[in-house]
């Protein structure tokens, strides 16, 4: 009797715990591949390409399919490691086929010589250029990610790459350099 | 040092932490407050050390007056500045301004004319006729920014009303050298007392204490004289044992409250606000008097100081201007502010600033600190000293390996930079510099962050914008085959392939008389 008695309690646990796990799933359903989402917020979204890829997401995509995670010059080795962080991989060297790290620049269009042939406009990723056809063009310094997209279907060569001067707001402190005195050991 | 034997009126609570440097302030606060020869020169800079620029609105060649408005603040986050001086706007343009990366920013370069002549000054005789709103724009048209050394615009901390209850006047002036404060209460405690009034009456009468560490026994006694003067006896003197960094806005509030301002929050949420005393003097000489904030006190000491004291400096005056003043060629090091919150100034053609406090003129062996960094022997003393109940040690192997998230967990953010770990740390670590470091990493990583969300954002939406385009060609090419498709079918479809031809006929046509015509008529002008 007390067996039967054990069979059907555990029996009932199990269905309505069974419930409950199946209502669950349903009702918190993932939608879409997270992982994918977090790379793509550790990506810096300068969608300059020169990770093979024809963006930061389509480079995303590829990590989470696992692709190598230092083809992003841009990030430099502080993106590396927070993606390594992130995915639970080795720290490696970034991959200097891909480009090396570069200060931060923006696109500027000497305007005197520009033809007004919106060729850099439809390269631009991020819609940072502004212009008409056979009208001058600018380039919106603020939403300029410095990808270097623009400056190559130019065909009159007149958009500079301007490295980003330093001001007193985005001045950083620097790390104190450990002094030690080595002696010369001959 | 001599200490105060006047008994504090309210109870005295404690503090975490804190250290005992040497003070160093009889050095400069045994002479009253003189004035100095103005500067030939001002370099007035157009960014506070807190807040935005302000905007010019002179020209270069433009004749001002001591007191004119030079530049306007945005309406946001800066403040108003005035000229210094009379004299001419020689120039606006970059200069090295004081501040510790040594850049160059904006600066309106005013060339004195001597006079030092006054523009027409507006003075309020009785300011309880005032609105509150009018003694506000009063204050934030005279420029006026906490003058204990952060220089927060001060309109902007009086602007919040609900809930404040409690005005506590700053005069702790812990850190060692500076003596600007304990002179100004020593010669004008009246008028200080004057300037928290008006702030009282801001908010319909507020409770005032005022927090002063027990080394300056005069500046004491001057307050004492000048309440009884006022007949103002709801002032209460909080008389606290000298401990650096007592006079730190957190730390005079647990001392003189027990309460501790909470992460994120503010003193006005636990119904208090605090001024400084210099600040209180500066609300004092503008809505009284009508003068704008053109000068501040400055203490000038060091052993390499010549005429050690405390001054009244016009802003803008070049460092150069006080050190020949002081006759400090042999100084060592030039310190902005005091010596454990202070940065070295290395370019001496750049005016001060509102924050100026105190410049230290360092003689040979005087606060010396190339001393090599050791190793961290995790000896725990930094822990001990924080007064804010950090883990400074643990702070400090988080910054030096750039694990930025790790140190905001530990609360890196409520670190006040008050240097009594680097003081007593036994390896010489520069531990502030660690903590700068981090912060302005962060700081910095948080800017970058909203941006390449912006330019993902961006990018996205360029993305279905093209999707997009494509989609309306497809469907428009594909209507205008059906409307083509439609009217052959009406016309019977032999007809339909005749006018076709005929139409691609008549375009060829069409072609080669135009090509004739241009040959023809560009061959014209040689016949």
């Amino acid at each position: 009797m007390d067996l039967i008695t054990a069979v059907i309690i555990l029996a009932t646990l199990g269905m309505i715990f069974g419930a409950i796990l199946g209502f669950a799933a349903v009702k918190f359903k993932v939608k879409g591949d997270p992982i994918v989402d977090q790379i793509n917020e550790v990506l810096p979204q300068t969608q300059c390409g020169q990770c093979g890829y024809p963006g930061c997401k389509p480079y995303a995509e590829a990590i989470a399919n696992g692709d190598e995670i230092n083809k992003c010059p841009p990030g430099g080795e502080a993106g590396v490691k927070a993606l390594a962080d992130l995915l639970g991989r080795e720290v490696v060297p970034l991959d200097e086929e891909r480009g090396e790290t570069k200060p931060p620049t923006v696109a500027y269009i000497r305007e005197d010589e520009c033809i007004g042939c919106t060729k850099c406009i439809q390269a631009c990723p991020v819609d940072a250029i502004l212009g008409a056809p056979k009208l001058m063009h600018t380039v919106i310094i603020d939403e300029c990610t410095g990808c270097d997209l623009c400056v190559e279907p130019c065909p009159v060569d007149c958009i500079d790459m301007l490295e980003i001067p330093q001001t007193i707001s985005s001045w950083k402190w620097q790390q104190p350099n450990m002094k030690i005195d080595f002696k010369e050991v001959s | 040092m001599e200490r105060s034997s006047f008994t504090s009126e309210i109870p005295v609570f404690e503090i975490p932490g804190g250290i005992h440097p040497k003070e160093n302030k009889t050095l400069s606060n045994q002479t009253p407050i003189a004035e100095l020869p103005i500067a030939k020169e001002l370099i007035i800079n157009l960014k506070g050390q807190a807040g935005k620029r302000s905007m010019p609105i002179v020209e270069a060649g433009d004749y001002v007056l001591k007191g004119q408005i030079i530049a306007k603040s945005d309406g946001v986050f800066s403040s108003y500045q005035h000229a210094p001086t009379s004299g001419t706007v020689k120039a606006i343009e970059k200069r090295p301004i004081a501040h510790a990366s040594g850049l160059q920013d904006l600066c309106i370069v005013i060339e004195s004319d001597g006079r030092d002549q006054w523009c027409d000054r507006n003075p309020v005789s009785d300011y309880h006729n005032l609105s509150r709103e009018q003694i506000l724009a009063r204050i934030f048209e005279s420029g006026i920014v906490g003058l204990g050394g952060a220089s927060f615009p001060s309109h902007i901390k009086l602007q919040r009303q609900e809930g404040v209850n409690t005005l506590i006047i700053n005069a702790a002036e812990c850190e060692p050298y500076i003596s600007c404060d304990d002179r100004l209460l020593q010669e004008n405690a009246k008028e200080v007392l004057q300037g928290a009034q008006i702030i009282s009456h801001l908010y319909h009468d507020l409770n005032i204490i005022v927090g002063i560490e027990d080394n300056k026994p005069l500046a004491i006694e001057a307050l004492d004289k000048a309440r009884k003067e006022l007949a103002f006896e709801s002032l209460k003197i909080g008389v606290i044992p000298t401990k650096y960094p007592s006079g730190g806005e957190k730390q005079l509030i647990q001392l003189l409250t027990s309460k501790e301002v909470p992460k994120g929050k503010l003193p006005a949420d636990l119904g208090l606000i605090m001024h400084n005393v210099g600040t209180c003097f500066a609300i004092y000489e503008a809505i009284l008097h009508g003068k704008p904030l053109v000068e501040r006190v400055v203490t000038l000491t060091g052993n390499a100081c010549a005429n050690k004291g405390n001054f009244k400096v016009p802003f803008g005056t070049p460092f150069s201007h006080l050190l020949d003043f002081c006759q400090a060629q042999e100084a060592t090091k030039i310190i902005m502010g005091g010596p454990m919150m202070g940065f070295e100034v290395k370019n001496f053609n750049v005016g001060i600033v509102k924050a100026t406090n105190c410049i230290i003129m360092a003689g040979a062996n005087e606060l010396a600190n190339n001393q090599t960094e050791l190793a961290c022997i995790r000896c725990g003393a930094c822990m001990e000293v924080c007064p804010a109940s950090l883990l400074p040690q643990q702070l400090y192997w988080y910054a030096k390996s750039d694990e930025f998230d790790k140190a905001e967990e530990y609360d890196l953010f409520d670190c006040i930079e008050c240097g009594a770990c680097a003081y007593v740390c036994p390896s010489n670590i520069p531990l502030v510099q660690y903590y700068r470091y981090a912060k302005s990493n962060i700081r910095n990583n948080r800017i970058e962050k909203v941006k390449s969300d912006k330019a993902r954002q961006r990018h996205e939406a360029r993305l279905e914008r093209l999707e997009r385009v494509k989609r309306e060609k497809a469907e428009r090419h594909r209507k205008a085959a059906e409307t083509r498709r439609k009217a052959a079918e009406a016309a019977g479809q032999n007809d339909a392939k005749k006018a076709a031809v005929a139409a691609a006929l008549a375009r060829v046509q069409a072609k080669k008389t135009q090509t004739k015509e241009e040959t023809n008529s560009s061959e014209e002008p040689e016949a």
